[in-house]
C-alpha cells in the first residue's frame, strides 16, 4: 500500500499531528511519501524520516503572501496523478480541511473526515469516524476510482520512532505556478501574542471553564498550568464571555488536544468540550456538581471548589520545591 | 453585485443507519443549517450598504421539505433555486458540491457565501470542494468581512475584492481575493437576524425555482449512493471508559497532590 501524508509546515517543522500521522500512515503501509510546499528540505526530512517516511517531496514555494490551497492542490494532484498512491491523508486544519476538500473535487476522489484511525482489513482502507457527538463510531470506507482521502481529526496519532529509519529520498517536485496562485493575498497572521507553548502540542494542559466565576480567576488556572510543566487552556464559555482569547479554547470548535495530563477546572464537560480533549493521556476534573458529565469521561473526579483546591495543591507543590513540610 | 447564498438543510440524525442508503436515517424535523444563517445575514448586511442587486439562495436536498429554504428567503433573501429530489439522499461531496456548483454557475453571483460547517456533517469541506468546482477562489472561516464592490454596475463587478480575517488554530490571519469568490462564515462574523412576522409573510410569495438534476447536465448516477465514493460499513459503540477515581472532601487537595507523585505527574 502506498500513502501519501500532506505535510502542513509550523514554521520550518511539521506540526506533531502531521508527524503522529506519518507514524500512523508507516503502520499500516509499507511505502509513505509526504509533500509539503517547503523552501528547505533537510529539517523535514529527518523528522519525517524518524516517523517512517521513505521518501520527502517538496515544492519550492517562492511566493510569500500567496495563498497555498492551490499550489498545495497542484502539487498533490500531480503527485496522484504520476504514482497512483492509494490513499492521501491529511491531518485537519483549516488549511488542510481546504486542501483536502479541492483536491477531492478535482480529482473526483472520496473524502471521509474527522477520522480517529484508520487500518487496512482484506486490503481495504476502513476509517474510524466519531458521530452523532461521538456516541457512536462509525466505520467508513471509499469507493470508486481515485485516492482514498482521509482528513485525521487532531490528536489522532501519537509519534512512533521507527528503529534505524533510513535517511529518505528527498526531491523537489517541479510545478509550474499558475495565476490562481496568486488570486488570494494574505498578509501576516495577527498571531496569538503568547510565545509559550502550543496547545495542541502541550504534553500537560489546565484548563478553566465558566466555574472560575471570574475573568481574573484565570490566573489560578496559569499558577497551576505553570506549576505543572504544562500550558493554560479554558472552555468556551470563557472565551464567549471575553475573558480570554480564542487562541486559549480547548473544544470542538477550538484546538482539539491530546497532551499526556489533563487537568479540567469548573468545566462541566459539554460535548463541544469533550470532543477537544476527551483523548488526553488521563484527564483529571475538577467540579463542584458531583454530577457534572464530565465526572463521566475523566480517570480523576475531584468533588471540591477549584477556589479552595488549587490554592492548596499550589502550596504543597510549592512545599514540595522547596523540600519544607507545608503541614 | 450578485451574491449567490448556500445554504443546507440540515436533519437530526438517529444513530441507525438506512439499510438502502448506508447513511443515518433521518429522525425528526429538517432545519436551516445554524452557520447559514450568518452567511445569509452577511449578504442581508451587504444589501443595506449598497451595491448588492439580488440574494439568491440555493441549496441541494433530498428532503420535500423547503421550510429551510423559505427561512432563508423570509430573513431577506430574493429568490431561491433549489435541487429537492428524493435521489440526493445518499450523496456525498462530490455530488452535492457538482450540484451546488451547477445551481450557481446559472446564477453569475459575483460573490458566493455559505456558512463554514454544517451542524450536521462537521466537515468544514464543502466550500473548498465548491469553489474548486466554480474555479473561483475561497475565503474559509471568515470571523469579518468587508467587500469592495469595485466597479459595480448593472453588468456586474469588475476588479472587486474581498477582505476577510480568518480565524485559524494559531490566531487571525488577514486574506484578500478578487471577486467572485467562495466566503465560508464563521460564528463570530454576525449575529443572524429572526425573520420578522412580515418577512415571513413575504417569503411565500418569493419565488422558489425547482431545478431537475437532469436539467443540470448530471445524471442519476452521478448523485445518491451510486454517486458517492465514500461509504459506510457500519456503526459501533465507543468502548466505554473505566469509572473515574473519586476524591471528595477536606483533604481532597492533599489527595491530589498525593496522586499526582505517585503517577509521577509532577517530580
Amino acid at each position: 500500500m502506498k500513502v501519501l501524508v500532506h505535510v502542513e509546515l509550523r514554521g520550518d517543522t511539521p506540526g506533531a499531528d502531521t508527524v503522529g500521522l506519518v507514524s500512523r500512515a508507516a503502520a499500516i503501509a509499507d511505502d509513505v511519501e509526504v509533500v509539503a510546499l517547503a523552501p528547505r528540505t533537510e529539517a523535514l526530512a529527518d523528522a519525517l524520516a524518524r516517523s517512517g517516511a521513505r521518501r520527502v517531496s517538496t515544492v519550492a514555494h517562492g511566493t510569500t503572501g500567496v495563498s497555498v490551497l492551490e499550489a498545495s492542490v497542484d502539487a498533490l494532484e500531480r503527485v496522484c496523478r504520476d504514482e497512483q498512491p492509494d490513499a492521501v491523508f491529511f491531518a485537519a486544519s483549516v488549511r488542510a480541511t481546504d486542501v483536502a476538500a479541492a483536491l477531492a473535487a478535482r480529482l473526483g476522489a472520496g473524502l471521509n473526515w474527522d477520522l480517529t484511525d484508520i487500518r487496512v482489513v482484506d486490503g481495504e482502507l476502513r476509517g474510524t469516524r466519531p458521530i452523532l457527538g461521538d456516541s457512536k463510531l462509525a466505520e467508513v470506507g471509499w469507493k470508486g476510482e481515485g485516492p482514498s482521502l482521509a482528513l485525521f481529526r487532531p490528536g489522532a496519532f501519537a509519534r512512533v520512532d521507527v528503529p534505524d529509519a533510513a535517511p529518505p529520498e528527498v526531491r523537489r517536485l517541479d510545478v509550474t505556478p499558475r495565476d490562481a496562485w496568486a488570486r488570494v493575498t494574505v498578509s501576516e497572521p495577527t498571531a496569538q501574542p503568547d510565545t509559550g507553548p502550543r496547545l495542541d502540542e502541550a504534553e500537560v494542559i489546565v484548563s478553566g471553564g465558566r466555574g472560575i466565576g471570574a475573568p481574573e480567576h484565570l490566573e489560578l488556572i496559569r499558577e497551576l498550568a505553570r506549576a505543572l510543566g504544562g500550558v493554560a487552556g479554558v472552555s468556551m464559555p470563557v472565551v464567549t464571555q471575553g475573558w480570554a482569547p480564542y487562541s486559549m479554547q480547548v473544544g470542538q470548535t477550538g484546538t482539539i488536544v491530546r497532551p499526556r495530563l489533563y487537568v479540567a477546572c469548573g468545566i462541566s464537560g459539554q460535548l463541544q468540550h469533550r470532543v477537544g480533549m476527551e483523548r488526553s493521556g488521563a484527564i483529571i476534573a475538577i467540579n463542584t456538581d458531583p454530577a457534572a458529565p464530565i465526572f463521566s469521561f475523566c480517570d480523576v473526579a475531584v468533588v471540591g471548589d477549584l477556589h479552595a483546591i488549587i490554592p492548596r495543591v499550589l502550596e504543597l507543590l510549592r512545599a514540595r520545591t522547596a523540600g519544607a513540610d507545608p503541614a | 453585485m450578485r451574491i449567490g447564498v448556500c445554504v443546507k438543510v440540515v436533519h437530526p440524525r438517529a444513530p441507525e443507519l438506512d439499510g438502502r442508503t448506508g447513511r443515518l436515517l433521518p429522525a425528526g424535523n429538517p432545519a436551516l443549517n445554524a452557520l447559514d444563517r450568518n452567511a445569509v445575514e452577511a449578504a442581508l448586511r451587504l444589501r443595506e450598504a449598497g451595491g448588492v442587486e439580488e440574494i439568491v439562495v440555493v441549496a441541494a436536498t433530498a428532503s420535500a421539505n423547503l421550510a429551510p429554504v423559505r427561512e432563508a428567503l423570509a430573513m431577506g433573501a430574493d429568490r431561491a433555486a433549489v435541487v429537492a429530489d428524493p435521489s440526493m439522499e445518499g450523496s456525498d461531496l462530490l455530488a452535492v458540491s457538482a450540484v451546488l456548483a451547477r445551481l450557481l454557475d446559472a446564477e453569475h453571483p459575483d460573490l458566493v457565501l455559505m456558512g463554514g460547517q454544517a451542524e450536521d456533517s462537521n466537515g468544514a469541506v464543502m466550500p473548498s470542494a465548491l469553489a474548486e468546482r466554480l474555479g473561483m477562489p475561497v475565503l474559509s472561516q471568515a470571523a469579518r468581512l468587508a467587500v469592495d464592490g469595485g466597479g459595480v454596475d448593472g453588468g456586474g463587478v469588475d476588479g472587486g475584492e474581498v477582505v476577510v480575517d480568518r480565524q485559524t488554530e494559531t490566531g487571525y490571519e488577514t486574506l484578500a481575493a478578487v471577486l467572485p469568490c467562495v466566503v465560508a462564515v464563521a460564528d463570530g462574523l454576525n449575529v443572524a437576524r429572526y425573520p420578522t412576522m412580515k418577512g415571513r409573510t413575504d417569503a411565500r410569495r418569493k419565488p422558489v425555482a425547482l431545478v431537475r438534476i437532469a436539467d443540470l447536465g448530471l445524471s442519476p448516477a452521478d448523485v445518491g449512493v451510486e454517486g458517492a465514493r465514500t461509504v459506510v460499513h457500519g456503526l459501533v459503540d465507543p468502548p466505554a471508559r473505566s469509572e473515574a477515581l473519586r476524591i471528595v472532601g477536606a483533604d481532597a487537595a492533599d489527595e491530589l497532590v498525593a496522586l499526582l507523585v505517585a503517577r509521577e505527574y509532577v517530580s
